[in-house]
């Protein structure tokens, strides 16, 4: 028993010394989860403790009617408030904004038409336009919303104003300006109600708390937090697939049949392949949770946990990639058809989107995969979570990694048993 | 030879896939996520705990009835439909709402996301509880209203000539310009590095073809597969996917044509350029991953920093990008997209002409 055990791992060090040797091709699997992370991190990612920084939202705004009252509107970014999430820019007219729009990536034009503010004041129905740039998706429709809350307070301000907002609107047009009685009582006026409903609205006394349960979505949601152990997943079976196809060069070269001349059985031999495929998938793992901590602050929590589920994440990687090589004849049909289940079982598993965006049948076939349990169980280690939480997930790996190993072992050892491989 | 090789991709299933089946399986995937063509227009589920249970709660739940949503409201979190029916965000209304807002203090309701919840509905819901709370508010304060009486109104419509973008009509054009690159830049290039490797192109060049007709009939390999490409994703996206391809044939011919040079050449630059096929195809996928996400091919451009959505202009997926907004999106002509097809063609020109003096034979 001794000697097998010896001898197996002397040929799975020899075999793992061959197979790092090859540094560029390790480099370039891992290149690839590394690559979208970097970018994704570049994109929407922020330092730990600062604040994800949402996108501005850039609008033109065409003031036709051109009173103090829509002035606020205008010069809404000079707030520096709101310059943080407002970029506005002015056009003089309707055709002017839309060009501006066009030309300098505007998510919307907002018009203002004449006479808006006098329509307002006197109590007549009042529409201003939101113009979405055609070429954008997201900010667009934040515009449009934001256009429909601020109409909303405008409303709320009108019905604070009462019938004082035809006094209001006549000073506006500047009928009223000398009479110091009439604004003094206006002043007066105004104050005692937005002193009273003011408390209440401006801004409103009512908040919303949002608390989230999702693995990996803590109120402080970290989107490459999130992001991360899914890319991880994904690359980690590319590398398993790569080393395994080692199997398939090796009986094209004829070297797997020739070992089998030395005092060594199938069954050790396949075992150091096994082995050795499992190493390089873990050195990778290292590799890449190491990378997440050093560049994009990713906190891998309790190292128990972690340790637990890197081990079944590797497991069941090789697993799969044993299974598959098992079934395929060619190094071309390992390429293609593993390449073409890593990105399905990445799309479905939630590699690219949470999962519980998907329709439910989807999520029911998501349930099949490994990437599914893999990024389940990475996601809560990310958020915190304990044994509790990725008890499941690694119950699931351990299964699926044992059902492929034993699949697989089968097919590959009967097939290098009669010389096959 | 261009037929030749597109022959010779087509015996790989690998090059099938990746060619035939991955892009419209992608599309399909992100179309259908993006499926909804505004999230704040679907009627999203949300449990309502009403703990207060006073009047004034009773009048929030009233107003959110007036927002989009399929309200179950109960009296504690235990009364809510449990299981797969349980809604996937709840909304707490807690004990001694009333008592604060008497007293003009500050008082949170509770929005609980749950596990399986879409955040881009969360979203939604936090908008729409916002415009319910606001107009409880100013009810209390100035006496009941309903939406139909406020004074002022919102008119919303789109620029140009596209109704809503969503969908799979958001996703092809992107979709395209990767795969292009994709397909071009990992097994165009490996497929050039392995004929160098392996002497083929040595072989080669022993017939009686001169070296430029050899590099022209590879670089027409690479073409013929990028227009196949091209083609499939114009005639499926009118025919599957619904798509409005702009009212400009020749100005979408101008930009795709520039884009397929573009790919061709890079592909050539390639395989010039690594001296293994697995080289050559890792690095390009990963390249063409990059530049998709950067040129807005991923995700809107609108959301990334401005100096991104600036600097990402010197890969050819901004250009191509912007050349298919103008024809698709705003509906633009040839005129329109000069400049985004000229920058294409440029870069086309520098990376064949690198890859021209770089190319060996042996």
């Amino acid at each position: 028993m001794r000697r097998r055990v010896r001898t197996i791992l002397l040929l799975t060090l020899k075999d793992l010394r061959r197979r790092l040797a090859d540094r560029l091709a390790l480099a370039l699997n891992l290149a690839i989860p590394l690559a979208i992370a970097g970018t994704m991190a570049l994109v929407f990612g922020s330092r730990p403790g600062e604040e994800p920084q949402a996108p501005k939202l850039r609008l033109v705004v065409a003031d036709l009617d051109g009173t103090p009252a829509t002035g606020i509107i205008t010069g809404a970014s000079q707030n520096q408030e709101a310059a943080k999430h407002l970029d506005v820019s002015v056009a003089a007219t309707r055709e002017e904004g839309l060009s501006h729009m066009r030309d300098e990536h505007f998510a919307a034009l907002v018009v203002i038409p004449k006479g808006f503010s006098d329509a307002m004041l006197s109590g007549r129905q009042a529409t201003f336009e939101v113009v979405k740039n055609p070429a954008e998706s997201v900010m667009p429709l934040v515009a449009e919303q934001g256009a429909g809350i601020a109409a909303l307070y405008l409303s709320t301000g009108r019905r604070l104003l009462g019938d004082d907002s035809k006094t209001l609107a006549a000073m506006l047009q500047g009928d009223d300006w000398q009479d110091s009685a009439a604004i003094a009582a206006l002043a007066t006026t105004m104050y005692a109600r937005v002193h009273g409903a003011g408390n209440w609205l401006f801004p409103p006394i009512i908040g919303v708390k949002t608390e989230q349960k999702a693995a990996g979505g803590t109120n402080g949601f970290n989107f490459i937090a999130w992001m991360y152990p899914g890319l991880i997943v994904m690359g980690l079976l590319y590398v398993a697939l790569m080393q395994m196809r080692d199997l398939l060069r090796e009986r094209r070269s004829g070297t797997l049949r020739r070992q089998l001349v030395a005092p060594v059985s199938v069954a050790e031999v396949l075992l150091s392949k096994l082995l050795a495929v499992a190493a390089v998938v873990a050195v990778s793992m290292v590799l890449l949770l190491a990378a997440g901590a050093l560049a994009f602050h990713i906190d891998w929590g309790a190292p128990l946990p972690l340790l637990a589920t890197a081990a079944a994440i590797v497991f069941t990687t090789t697993g799969f990639a044993a299974l598959l090589y098992s079934l395929v004849t060619t190094e071309r049909q390992g390429e293609a058809f593993g390449g073409i289940l890593v990105m399905v079982m990445s799309l479905l598993g939630g590699s690219f989107v949470p999962p519980q965006v998907l329709p439910g049948w989807l999520q029911s076939i998501s349930r099949f995969t490994v990437s599914h349990w893999a990024h389940d169980a990475l996601r809560w280690i990310v958020a915190g979570g304990g044994w509790s939480d990725i008890a499941q997930d690694l119950l699931v790996l351990a299964v699926l990694g044992a059902t492929f190993i034993g699949i697989g072992w089968a097919g590959l050892s009967r097939r290098y048993a009669r010389g096959a491989l | 030879m261009g037929i030749h090789e597109l022959r010779l991709a087509m015996r790989d299933p690998g090059s099938i896939f990746w060619i035939l089946v991955a892009p419209f399986l992608w599309v399909f995937f992100f179309g259908f996520i993006n499926r909804p063509d505004d999230p704040t227009q679907v009627r999203i589920g949300l449990g309502v705990v009403n703990e207060d249970g006073s009047a004034v709660a009773a009048r929030l739940v009233s107003h959110l009835r007036w927002e989009k949503f399929e309200l179950v409201v109960a009296e504690s979190a235990g009364d809510l439909p449990a299981g797969e029916r349980a809604p996937s965000r709840t909304l707490t209304i807690p004990k001694g709402f009333h008592e604060a807002l008497e007293r003009h203090e500050k008082i949170d309701v509770i929005l609980h996301e749950g596990e399986n919840a879409n955040p881009d509905a969360t979203f939604a819901v936090q908008l729409a509880l916002h415009r319910a709370i606001v107009r409880l508010l100013a009810d209390e304060s100035f006496g009941p209203s309903r939406p139909e009486d406020d004074l002022v109104r919102v008119t919303s419509s789109y620029a140009g000539r596209r109704a809503i973008p969503s969908g799979n009509a958001q996703t092809v054009p992107g979709n395209l310009v990767m795969f292009v690159l994709l397909v071009a830049l990992s097994s165009g290039s490996a497929h050039i590095a392995h004929e160098r490797k392996s002497r083929i192109l040595s072989r080669l060049a022993a017939s009686p073809l001169s070296r430029t007709e050899l590099i022209l009939g590879k670089l027409a390999g690479r073409v013929v597969t990028s227009v196949v490409q091209v083609t499939l994703f114009v005639l499926l996206g009118l025919t599957l996917f619904h798509m409005d391809w702009g009212s400009s044939p020749l100005g979408l011919a101008l930009v795709l044509t520039s884009l397929v040079a573009c790919a061709a050449a890079l592909s050539l630059l390639g395989g010039a350029l690594f001296a293994s096929p697995d080289a050559a195809a890792g690095v390009g996928v990963t390249l063409s991953l990059v530049m998709s996400a950067l040129g807005g091919c991923w995700w809107p451009a609108e959301v990334m920093p401005p100096w991104i959505r600036t600097a990402g202009h010197v890969f050819p997926t901004a250009w191509a990008m912007d050349g298919l907004h103008q024809i698709v999106s705003w509906g633009g002509g040839l005129r329109d997209v000069l400049i985004p097809s000229a920058a294409l063609l440029a870069m086309a020109l520098a990376a064949g002409a690198v890859a021209v003096r770089r190319l060996r034979f042996d």
